[in-house]
């Protein structure tokens, strides 16, 4: 195990050497990496304005990198080819511990700073509690590595008493088709945050009045945004700034909007301990790293 | 162009042409559009299916992993393509698993606008039932397992709407093209058909309001030339025929009024020959009265007439007594005067209402509606008053009685027949009992009946020999002997008994039976005769000739037949003949009395002293006696007057050479006073009634021994 982290980290500081030099490099863009929690083209549509933005009060070159798996997203943040990254709480804390990333702030969405693992399922699916969930279908938004939609739902499937192949473990691109799926009848039970189902782009598509939520985990904190270690103090400041009160003026309310955020608001990493107890409850003390 | 009529060959060789150019390029048009609107269904299937398919390709990935945001964007990709209504994914049940539908399209919009709160189901559903979109679903499956459905909508309209442009397009190019090749052929064959086609027509036209005068002919060549050549040939043959026809006609037009007004006058000659021949019909020619046949036809209407009033009706029968004597007395012409004379007086005396015809000979007949029946006694009573003055003929003065029957409507008859026969019985009757006037009573239709029975036997009776000879002998005054008798004739019917001779010889005088029951007579007197001479009696056997029998051209034949057969010798039948039958027409009678075949008779003149007989022609006549009437002898010995004739008529007779005969001697006082007056023979009851052949020898020895 500690090989296996030693190489890590070894391969982590010769993949980001190159870019320490360069990052302060005035004509070297920053890298702003989104976790492909929705597809390519929507990803961009959602944060140009942001990158723009964050281009002009930077006065410096703003590039927008997704992937289309977390794979290709996760080699990336490995190779900390990212200035700036987005992605789930679970890969921060990851990243955090491999990489050194910094968390600089996390997501208000639909006017909610946190988020809470939760199983949902059809009302008219017949399940009133999590155990009944035995020997059901279960569909988990994205990979293992979701935050709320694996891991909080695991914790929440392991707390009920079901272990790994006490149920069929399935898994959606993301969490919103989690539930969707579950729906449309493909699953028994959806892993997803509790506040997905409220998304525009699950509520838009079906009718939600018909699921319901079986159990969820405390609330914790939303979405974080951190920032390679490799940036300066100043530009990091800067970053979390500009990233931090855009919900001060009129432009930044657009480019909130059109990220279909609320806010984004301060974030430290002490924010994101509820987090990594329940990873240790679901993965080992290994946060499951081995596993990636 | 603008020249052209509707109804001429030109106009309708335009409109032949048009339309057959229009018609076949619209169904060029058509084919094209069939043809254009199936390679479009085609490819407009063929697009669907493949963007269908397209869609269901790429929903394999997302619907594996669950990813119906990706899904949906896919839907949202292919619903934007043109003219792309919706594109969905469902699962097997049909409900959406994408939601994306594109708002602003009409179809969708209208359902929108329509329904609130409609499902994208429902509204696929809505979508699928109208004709315009064109649907096509595509399973999207994964190594054979199935996972949903691509159902894609496209609209049809756009391409509707462009094939029916483009249809109407090509059909006004069609038109516009028909109409200016017509137009285009119509001007190349104007000049050299149209035109000398108008011409022709032109000139027949002429022809046909026989308008000659005008040459028909065409300029340049070919067939048209030719015909019009013809044409104009034609018009001069017609010409010259037309100008013939109407000389002929003229002449015929004059022959006409001529037979017209020839048949005009044979018209109406014939309608008046007509209405003589009408007239003549109904009327009797010599008096000019109704004849039978009106006077029927006038009863049958006074009957419908006073049936309708209930009312009578009078028919009498009107008969002159003795007329016959006066036609044979003074021949016809007199009595057609007298008749004339007759009914000229009934024409006065009748009503106006009434009518009066002739029925034939000396019958009349009165119709007079309305009266009953002593009215009409009334009437008749008058007609004999009127009758009673003297006729006054060329050289005649004469008196004539008349007899009348009368029957009445309704009480004795009710038809037109009956009432006439009726009438006749009544008038029989009046004349029998010479009472003047006779109303019907069914008493007389009795006799009427023994009439018709008689008649009807009397054929019989002559071939069953029920006729006899019953003989009274005629004495010689002075010798007192007997040495001829006198043939009566006795019908003994096997039903009536004996029948006299005025009951039936009257009716053989009208039916020409009389010429049978003379000839029957002559025999049984000849073959009695022969009888009696064979017995070795020389008597001399009388019989009676009416005048029908003396102008009958056959008898002098019989009676030399007869003689012959029964070798008579003269004298040995004697024949009476009437003095009016003689007087009736002497000239022929006297023919046939000198007749040959006749000479074997002798004669005498039977009645005399009633038939104003004509001394020239008693002294022609070859009779050798005269037997006077018994109306001046039965009374003679009484009657001074009647002796006094008798005595002036022997002596009349003597002096011409005749002897004298008396009959009706039935009592002795005139036998002995025609003895004293030198009456050469008697017969009477005085002497014998007539008796059977069987009893006469012994009748004759008896009254001989009387006398003596």
């Amino acid at each position: 195990m500690r090989r296996r982290q030693f190489i890590g980290y070894i391969a982590s500081a010769m993949a980001t050497a190159p870019r320490i030099l360069s990052a302060e490099a005035k004509n070297r863009p920053i890298v702003l990496g989104i976790f492909p929690r929705r597809n390519i083209k929507i990803t961009y549509k959602l944060f140009t304005p942001l990158v723009k933005y964050l281009s002009f009060r930077l006065d410096r070159k703003v590039v927008l990198e997704t992937t289309k798996s977390f794979q290709e997203f996760w080699g990336n943040v490995q190779q900390k080819n990212y200035d700036i990254v987005h992605f789930n709480q679970y890969h921060y804390i990851v990243s955090r511990k491999l990489y050194n990333y910094q968390v600089i702030a996390a997501n208000k969405e639909l006017d909610s700073s946190t988020i809470a693992g939760s199983i949902i399922v059809r009302k008219d699916s017949g399940i009133s509690t999590v155990s009944g969930l035995k020997g059901k279908t279960i569909l988990f938004g994205g990979s293992r590595r979701a935050m709320q939609s694996y891991i909080g739902a695991t914790w929440l499937l392991r707390n009920a008493g079901l272990q790994a192949g006490d149920y069929i473990e399935k898994f959606s691109i993301n969490p919103p088709n989690t539930i969707i799926s579950t729906y449309f009848k493909r699953a028994d039970a959806a892993g997803s945050g509790d506040s997905i189902m409220y998304l525009d782009n699950v509520r838009n598509r079906i009718d939600i009045n018909e699921l319901k939520i079986l159990a969820q985990t405390k609330q914790m904190t939303h979405l974080p945004w951190a920032v390679n270690d490799d940036l300066s103090m100043a530009l990091r400041e800067k970053i979390q700034v500009i990233l931090t009160t855009l919900n001060s003026h009129a432009e930044g309310k657009a480019i909130l909007k059109s990220a279909h955020l609320s806010d984004i608001l301060l974030a430290t990493d002490s924010d994101f301990d509820e987090h990594r107890k329940i990873i240790t409850d679901v993965y080992g003390a290994d946060l499951g790293i081995s596993t990636l | 162009m603008k020249n052209i009529k509707k109804n001429s060959l030109a106009g309708q060789f335009f409109i032949l042409i048009a339309v057959i150019m229009v018609f076949a390029m619209v169904i060029n048009a058509f084919v094209q559009y069939s043809n254009e609107a199936r390679v479009i269904n085609k490819s407009l299937n063929e697009r669907v299916k493949s963007i269908s398919e397209l869609l269901a390709s790429v929903s394999v990935e997302s619907l594996l992993t669950f990813d119906y945001v990706t899904l949906d964007s896919y839907a949202e990709f292919t619903s934007k393509q043109k003219d792309v209504v919706f594109a969905v994914v469902v699962n097997k049940n049909g409900i959406p698993l994408t939601h994306y539908l594109n708002s602003e399209n009409p179809y969708i919009n209208v359902i929108l606008d329509k329904y609130s709160n409609i499902t994208i189901k429902n509204i696929i559903t809505l979508l699928h039932d109208n004709p315009s979109i064109l649907f096509h679903k595509t399973p999207v499956m994964f190594e054979g397992d199935f996972l949903a459905y691509a159902l894609v909508g496209l609209d049809l309209e756009p391409y509707n709407k462009e094939s029916i442009k483009t249809l109407w397009q090509t059909i006004f190019i069609t038109v516009f093209t028909g109409i200016f090749v017509g137009g285009a052929i119509y001007l190349l064959f104007k000049d050299k058909i149209f035109r000398p086609i108008e011409v022709l027509t032109a000139g027949v036209k002429n022809m046909t309001r026989f308008e000659f005068d005008d040459k028909i002919s065409i300029k340049g060549g070919g067939e048209l030339v030719v015909l019009a050549e013809l044409f104009d040939g034609m018009r001069l043959q017609l010409k010259s025929a037309i100008e013939k026809r109407d000389a002929v006609m003229q002449e015929l037009s004059v022959l006409n009024d001529s037979l017209e007004e020839r048949v005009h006058e044979r018209t109406q000659e014939l309608q008046m020959l007509n209405t003589k021949i009408a007239h003549e019909a109904m009327h009797d020619p010599l008096t000019g009265l109704p004849n039978r046949i009106l006077i029927a036809e006038q009863i049958q209407q006074s009957i419908y007439h006073v049936k309708r009033e209930k009312d009578s009706l009078a028919v009498m029968m009107i008969d002159l007594n003795n007329f016959k004597d006066v036609n044979d007395t003074l021949g016809h012409p007199e009595g057609d005067k007298l008749l004339v004379n007759v009914a000229e007086r009934l024409a006065d005396v009748i009503r106006e209402s009434d009518m009066v015809g002739r029925l034939g000979g000396d019958e009349f007949a009165v119709v007079a509606p309305h009266v009953n029946e002593s009215d009409a006694v009334k009437v008749a009573n008058k007609i004999l008053d009127n009758l009673q003055p003297s006729f006054a003929l060329a050289d005649y003065t004469l008196k004539v009685g008349a007899s009348i029957g009368i029957a009445m409507y309704p009480e004795h008859a009710l038809d037109q027949t009956s009432l006439i026969r009726l009438a006749d019985v009544a008038m029989y009757e009046a004349k029998a009992s010479k009472s003047g006037v006779c109303v019907f009573h069914p008493e007389l239709d009795k006799y009427t009946a023994l009439r018709l029975t008689l008649m009807d036997s009397l054929h019989n009776a002559l071939e069953t020999k029920q006729l006899h000879l019953h003989y009274q002998p005629q004495v010689v005054i002075g010798d007192n002997k007997v040495i001829s008798v006198e043939g009566l004739i006795r019908w003994k019917h096997p039903e009536l008994g004996w029948v006299f001779p005025d009951q039936f010889i009257p009716m053989a005088e009208n039916s020409g039976l009389i010429n049978l029951v003379s000839e029957y007579v002559l025999e049984c007197a000849f073959k009695q005769w022969r009888r009696w001479q064979d017995e070795g009696y020389d008597i001399q056997v009388a019989i009676n000739l009416s005048a029908r029998n003396l102008v009958n051209p056959e008898l002098p034949k019989f009676v030399a037949e007869l003689s012959e057969r029964y070798s008579m010798k003269k004298g040995g039948v004697k024949a009476e003949i009437t003095e009016s039958a003689l007087m009736n027409n002497p000239d022929q009678v006297i023919e046939i009395m000198n007749d040959p075949g006749m000479q074997s008779l002798t004669f005498s003149i039977d009645d005399f002293g009633t038939g104003y007989s004509s001394l020239s022609y008693l002294k022609k006549l070859p009779v050798v006696e005269v037997k006077i009437d018994k109306s001046f002898v039965v009374n003679m010995e009484t009657d001074d007057d009647d002796a006094n004739i008798v005595k002036a008529v022997i002596d009349l007779v003597h002096n011409l050479g005749y002897q004298v005969i008396a009959e009706g001697v039935e009592r002795k006082e005139i036998f002995e006073l025609l003895t004293l007056l030198g009456c050469d023979k008697v017969q009477g009851y005085f002497l014998s009634n007539p008796v059977p052949a069987d009893d006469v020898l012994e009748k004759i020895q008896k009254i001989e021994l009387e006398l003596s």
